[in-house]
């Protein structure tokens, strides 16, 4: 009996030294406790709410909400659902973080190359741009821009004629724009026809012609234009009453915070941008100057490329960051999403929710912009192949 | 296996403790805040009239009073009042969280705050109502001239509701720029970014007292929507709902006797009134029999005076603005303000 046990044990140990057996066990033990964590969070969370006598309930986006929102891309007015109204907070987040991130790659690479460029005024104008926007809080560069905007620019009688029919005052920038058709939603989609188009032309052959791929792309979209579209009316802004209306227009606080984030984000992403030049060896630079490349050329064909793959990581989570500060825009009462979900809090007492929906949209932005950056790395990353 | 089992045992256990303490009863309102020795209260950081720091660094106003008054009532001192500054936006979120036992930030009493979102109101304690305040120079005197106006608000409260369903219902409309707070807005206002603020009247008037050039500013005569404010409490404790309640009730009540902070302990000495003794808790066991000492009336108006006191002092005569009574007065004498009969 005793020598049956003994012989047991050691089939035991001698199993347990088996990496496959070990690994099992251990793995199993920590999704266990991952697992037992995450129940009790759970019960903690529901038994608080019980407790608290509230509950978990999404049916509110269903109800009428009466607050007026202000400038939205969706069409909300008071009087639709919570839903549109948390839908239209989305889309004024999400434009200006699609603005900001592509100003912010345009501003922040010009702004790279000033930084090693040999023309020291160049040199200096940005090195004093990145030192002063990194070290001062993005929240006292906001309030400075809109500040600025408010106090600096005239009412709407005495606003700047910038253009014919373009006008600045401090209830923002107001332009005429044609009115929307439907031809105008069919030129998009030719437009994406076009680029495709151009893009298989080019994977069938890599070294066809330049006019023929721009003749894809604005092809397909002009035709239809010329074919559907109806004339051309335009809106104009014009003095109604005490305000412009018509037309259309920018408000002080989007464009405050566009600058802010504009202009604090890329004093980060020059960094990035210029390390990441620096971080390609220095051979590569005099090999194409020996091949008879320009300074230009050699940055734009040589150097850049191989930059790419040091800077897209990083300049991944400075989009991200972007997007994320981008809810600051509630101090200076530009009508996002956090804006959206306190009036919603204050008007259903849906505090849980409304933050959860908050947490669940900048997460998917997040990971939405992440997925995009990252399919974009792994291009640049197999465009170079084992060349290094 | 075993292990396995032990394991979900185990979390089970845990599970089991966590519902287990979920279910447990929350303590009477009344004995949380004695157990601390504080009265929580919600009120505006900086809104004056309402809540606002002094030249001494003391908060006053007319909903810090209510807050005082609470705390005597139920600790027997006015000092043991712990006031937590928050926005509009934030004080039902902090007042359902438990975070404060009352928000006093002058909320419009409305069906939906009542009945939905599982709030007390108290009184309410100052009737008023809506206006908009414009620059001169824009020559609008009244409330049609306003159509397309950019309309500086505070977000999450019921003002930008009320502008748009009095808007829409006259094919009119406006642009709402909503800001955090009040000082905010008045700023923007100031500076020309919004034509138009709104708030209650006498809020108004106080604001454009302190405004650079108060005459340059017009408060339209029109009242586009009622208002009736006070504070709130969460209603899931009737006990604390009564207290509340009374003690409003209490500092109009005194008012109606004609007690004063002044004539109070004169009041509580040689008054042969029943009705004055059995308010002041000389006689009877009104107090007791709520949860609370017996001459808490006594400390309310030592702490704070009566209804008429407060008002007097943070909107009345011995305020900036000089708000009339109108209809905050006693309702003997016309107004809206009255006690149930304390018996």
């Amino acid at each position: 009996m005793v020598a049956d046990l003994a012989v047991r044990l050691e089939a035991l140990r001698a199993a347990w030294k088996r990496p496959g057996l070990r690994a099992t066990v251990w793995q199993m033990l920590a999704a266990g406790l991952v697992l037992a964590a995450a129940l009790w969070l759970w019960g903690n969370i529901t038994g608080n709410l019980t407790r608290r006598n509230l509950d978990i309930d999404f049916r509110f986006l269903g109800a009428r909400a009466s607050f007026e929102f202000g400038e939205n891309l969706v069409g909300y007015s008071p009087g639709d659902t919570f839903l549109s109204a948390f839908l239209a907070g989305l889309a004024n987040t999400a434009l200006v973080a699609v603005f900001g991130i592509v100003l912010t790659t345009m501003v922040s690479a010009m702004l790279a190359l000033m930084r090693l460029s040999p023309n020291r005024l160049a040199r200096n104008v940005a090195w004093l741009w990145i030192e002063v926007v990194r070290n001062t809080p993005l929240l006292l560069q906001l309030l400075f821009w809109h500040q600025l905007m408010i106090r600096q620019l005239p009412g709407p009688r005495l606003a700047w004629e910038l253009l014919p029919d373009v006008f600045l005052s401090n209830r923002g920038l107001y332009f005429p724009a044609a009115m929307a058709q439907p031809a105008f939603g069919q030129a998009v989609l030719a437009l994406l026809f076009g680029v495709a188009l151009a893009w298989g032309a080019r994977r069938i052959s890599p070294e066809g012609k330049r006019g023929f791929a721009w003749l894809a792309v604005l092809g397909p979209p002009l035709l239809v234009l010329a074919v559907l579209a109806d004339p051309v009316e335009m809106t104009r802004p014009a003095l109604r009453g005490f305000n412009f209306s018509g037309g259309v227009s920018l408000s002080p606080e989007f464009v405050a915070l566009l600058v802010a984030l504009v202009v604090y984000q890329s004093g980060f992403m020059a960094e990035t941008i210029r390390s990441g030049i620096l971080g390609v060896a220095k051979g590569q630079n005099e090999a194409a100057a020996s091949l008879g490349l320009r300074r230009g050329q050699a940055m734009r064909l040589v150097v850049f490329p191989q930059a790419l793959r040091i800077i897209i990581p990083p300049v991944t989570s400075q989009f991200l960051s972007l997007t994320k500060n981008s809810s600051l825009a509630v101090v200076i009462g530009y009508p996002d999403l956090v804006r959206v979900s306190q009036v919603t809090i204050s008007e259903t007492g849906r505090a849980v929710e409304c933050i959860t929906i908050l947490l669940l949209v900048y997460l998917s932005l997040s990971l939405v912009t992440a997925l995009v950056m990252n399919l974009y790395n792994r291009r640049v990353m197999a465009r170079g192949g084992g060349a290094r | 296996m075993r292990r396995l089992k032990s394991l979900l045992l185990a979390a089970a256990a845990v599970i089991g403790f966590g519902a287990a303490e979920a279910v447990a009863q929350v303590a009477p309102q009344l004995d949380t805040i004695r157990g601390r020795n504080m009265f929580r209260c919600g009120v505006y950081d900086s809104v004056p009239g309402l809540s606002a720091l002094d030249a001494q660094g003391n908060r006053v106003g007319f909903d810090v009073d209510y807050c005082r008054a609470m705390a005597a009532a139920i600790l027997g001192d006015q000092s043991r009042t712990e006031f937590r500054t928050m926005t509009l936006a934030q004080g039902i979120p902090a007042l359902r969280s438990g975070e404060v036992d009352m928000v006093a930030l002058a909320l419009t009493y409305t069906i939906q705050r009542d009945t939905e979102l599982g709030l007390d109101f108290v009184g309410p304690t100052l009737y008023s109502g809506h206006a908009f305040m414009v620059h001169r120079r824009i020559n609008a005197t009244r409330l049609t001239d306003l159509n397309g106006a950019t309309i500086c608000i505070v977000a999450g409260g019921i003002t930008d509701s009320l502008i748009a369903d009095y808007f829409r219902a006259r094919n009119m409309t406006f642009r709402p720029l909503a800001v955090e707070n009040t000082t905010q807005m008045y700023t923007l206002y100031e500076e020309g970014r919004c034509d138009v603020v709104t708030s209650e009247v006498p809020f108004l008037g106080m604001r454009r007292s302190r405004l650079r050039q108060p005459e340059q500013h017009l408060i339209l005569s029109e009242i586009f929507a009622k208002s009736h404010m006070g504070p709130i409490v969460r209603d899931d404790d009737r006990r604390f709902s009564n207290v509340v309640r009374w003690v409003h009730f209490a500092l109009v009540n005194a008012e109606e006797m004609g007690i004063t902070r002044a004539n109070v302990d004169q009041m509580v000495r040689e008054s042969r009134d029943p009705a004055i003794r059995r308010f002041l808790g000389v006689e009877g066991d009104i107090g007791r029999n709520m949860g609370l000492p017996n001459d808490f009336t006594q400390a309310v108006i030592r702490a704070v005076g009566n209804y008429g006191e407060i008002f007097e002092r943070h909107y009345g005569q011995q305020s900036i603005i000089k708000l009339p009574r109108g209809l905050n007065a006693l309702a003997e004498n016309g107004g809206l303000q009255w006690s149930p009969t304390w018996r």
